[in-house]
């Protein structure tokens, strides 16, 4: 190998980060001395500078290409028009299917291309958004998921889910799966195929229309906003209530990318193993078991309930869609003060009261109950002590501000009882909503109960409870954490920012 | 935001998109990785904002946008003192200078880039969109491809090697020195 041969293969390692310290010395040594050869390492690394700016829009490995948080609010304007030029290609046409943005990504099978029409992947864990130039739409796939990406107007989910939100319907966006063809007619909307079971059909707004499979002269069903429907034989629609919070949408994706960015993985882990030292921890309810089956870390039975991707990529919550579905626990603990902390996505649910906890003694002293009502403020009760001071007396404590505006996404939610002092204090992300004065000084009592629905009486019955949602964390403390410590166990577990 | 600084606002993203490009080859001329050089790219946006008050409208934005990420880059390699894979101060500014001094020529590689890539064999071509698109990495790249990961990156590096020639083909053509 001649010397130049071999400068350049140094200069090659240096840029793909293989370098060893040595050779960068030697590296260092010979662009000190020789000018011809500076030139050819500036143009070198133009080159793969300018490779690798083309491929996309945003290239997953460097987005977000902005620090959000070192900015003040006065500067988002400016920064977002930054990141979106730094991240713009100056190079190519636009691919007419991209990919756009990624969080976590993980690829058993990855695109070998740019241009992702006629290419499959299977996506293992995290999330990537494609734009699909032709049908002015932005699909977000969710792990795990497989997929070919059919035309510059069709995709063909094999499993995993798919959201999309559609500009402009007469371009035509196609969502095929095993059961149905989804034919966008200008809309938001979300497909969930089961690979081998079912798939289901949610509309948030606008309209679609599904078909029987593979034949595009077949009738079509329309669907409009606000509903949903399941097949589990081709194209045999069952009615469903739609999922409006569970799916991760688009206007998503920034913030998702930005607290990956930030680290906020490794933050909330460290959190995790720094609360599960504390001596008044009385469970901690987590869905990262390696049996790949729905069951809790606790040991808990998970009844329907589906393991999903948590609010981090590779990580794990519940999913509860059917009435069935919930996770049976027994903390058997009795406790004067008691903080519940949990991360979820709701959907809003028909029947009006998603259920986070239940225990199943309802009616004697000290039994706990912890929910989302239908106009989205929690309710934490524990039998036999009720709000004081109500105007309207044997009132259960509720929390102030609705959660209206937190579905959709993943919001923190605490609720920290104190016998003593007599009271209960909400909060949702991190924030104090309220404390509200109760009338008895009763213990806690957290025997047998449930997490998801509270189906303990028969569909219909109005004190049935329905959680529908993701649920990633069920966390239980003996003692009353303060705000701080609240607004910290926020703070290091958003996968926001 | 005030109208006062909505007309600096466009002032800046005006400037900044024009000259991103070159301060972005700048910076990657100076560090070594692709990673590293966005890493640094987005603290020089951020400090150009910050300080585009300071900046005098006749100013050559260019040549204050160089200034900011020569000093960005010095900052973050002085933070990896102890990586022996940051060039020294000397080397550097060998560097900084020659990039500097040749940033039309570097825009005109960038542009003859395309054309070059159209003449790559079919084989090479398909190596390159695959380890340059999003997300790839390239051990895994080789897992896919059942090829030993030294042996890719060789073939990568000989692609990049061609289309530098190439480009100084083309550049030659155009009348570049």
């Amino acid at each position: 190998m001649t010397a130049r041969a071999l400068h350049l293969e140094w200069m090659s390692q240096y840029a793909e980060g293989t370098a060893t310290p040595e050779i960068a010395r030697q590296l260092e040594s010979v662009l000190r001395d020789d000018p011809e050869f500076r030139a050819i390492f500036i143009e070198y690394l133009n080159v793969d500078l300018a490779l690798s700016s083309s491929a996309v829009l945003s290239p997953p490995t460097i987005v977000p290409v902005f620090s959000w948080r070192k900015l003040s609010a006065r500067f988002l304007p400016i920064a977002a028009a930054i990141a979106l030029i730094l991240g713009s290609t100056w190079l190519f046409p636009r691919a007419q299917v991209r990919l756009q943005r990624s969080v976590g990504a993980e690829f058993v099978s990855a695109f070998s291309s740019r241009e992702l029409i006629g290419q499959s992947a299977e996506l293992k864990a995290g999330l990537i958004e494609l734009n699909f130039n032709q049908a002015e739409a932005v699909v977000v796939i969710e792990a795990p998921a497989r997929f070919r990406i059919e035309d510059a107007k069709t995709i063909r989910l094999e499993s995993g889910r798919v959201t999309a939100h559609v500009r402009d319907g007469r371009r035509g966006l196609r969502v095929l799966t095993p059961h149905a063809d989804v034919h966008d007619l200008g809309t938001r909307f979300a497909v969930e195929v089961r690979e081998g079971q079912r798939s289901e059909v949610h509309v948030f707004d606008g309209k679609v229309e599904t078909s029987a499979p593979g034949e595009a002269s077949a009738p079509r069903d329309l669907l409009t906003a606000n509903q949903a429907r399941r097949f589990v034989a081709e194209h045999v629609p069952e009615e469903r209530d739609v999922r409006s919070g569970t799916f991760v949408q688009p206007e998503e994706m920034k913030a998702l990318v930005a607290g990956m960015k930030a680290g906020q993985v490794g933050r909330a882990l460290d959190a995790e193993a720094s609360l599960k030292q504390d001596a008044a921890l009385v469970g901690w309810v987590g869905f990262e078991t390696q049996s790949g089956e729905a069951q809790t870390e606790l040991g808990g039975a998970v009844i329907g309930a589906r393991r999903v991707q948590g609010r981090f990529p590779g990580q794990h919550a519940l999913e509860f869609v059917d009435r069935d579905d919930h996770a049976r626990l027994d903390f058997n603990a009795v406790a004067r003060e008691l903080t519940l902390l949990t991360w979820v996505r709701l959907d809003r649910v028909p029947e009006g009261i998603s259920s986070i906890y239940h225990t199943d003694n309802w009616n004697t002293p000290g039994q706990v109950h912890w929910m989302v009502l239908n106009n989205g403020q929690m309710r934490f009760a524990v039998f036999g002590s009720r709000v004081s001071n109500s105007p309207q007396p044997g009132e259960w404590p509720e929390s102030r501000v609705p959660l209206l505006g937190e579905l959709g996404r993943w919001v923190h939610l605490a609720a920290v009882y104190e016998a003593d002092r007599r009271q209960v204090s909400f909060y949702a992300n991190g924030r104090l909503d309220s404390v509200v004065a109760t009338t008895e000084s009763l213990p806690a009592v957290l025997g047998p109960g449930q997490i998801g629905n509270w189906n303990r009486k028969p569909a219909g019955d109005a004190s049935t409870r329905r959680f529908s949602g993701r649920m990633d964390e069920f966390i239980v403390l003996s003692r009353a954490l303060d705000a701080d410590e609240i607004k910290h166990h926020f703070e290091a577990g958003t996968p926001y920012r | 935001m005030t109208p006062a600084d909505d007309v600096r606002h466009d002032e800046f993203l005006r400037l900044f998109t024009e000259h991103a490009p070159a301060v972005r080859a700048f910076v990657r001329s100076l560090v070594p990785t692709l990673s590293d050089a966005n890493d640094v790219m987005q603290e020089v946006a951020i400090v150009l904002w910050g300080k585009f008050g300071d900046y005098g409208s006749g100013e050559d934005f260019r040549r204050w946008a160089f200034g900011v990420a020569k000093m960005k880059v010095l900052s973050w390699q002085r933070d990896r003192g102890r990586d022996r894979h940051v060039f020294g101060h000397d080397v550097t500014e060998l560097l900084a200078s020659h990039a500097e001094q040749h940033t039309e020529r570097l825009a005109a590689q960038r542009d003859a880039l395309q054309r070059c890539l159209e003449k790559l064999p079919a084989g090479q071509r398909q190596l390159v969109d695959a380890a340059y698109a999003p997300g790839v990495r390239i051990n895994e790249l080789a897992h896919a491809l059942k090829s030993p990961l030294a042996g890719l990156y060789k073939r990568l590096h000989r692609t990049r090697l061609a289309l530098v020639e190439c480009t100084r083909g083309v550049l030659a053509e155009m009348g570049w020195a």
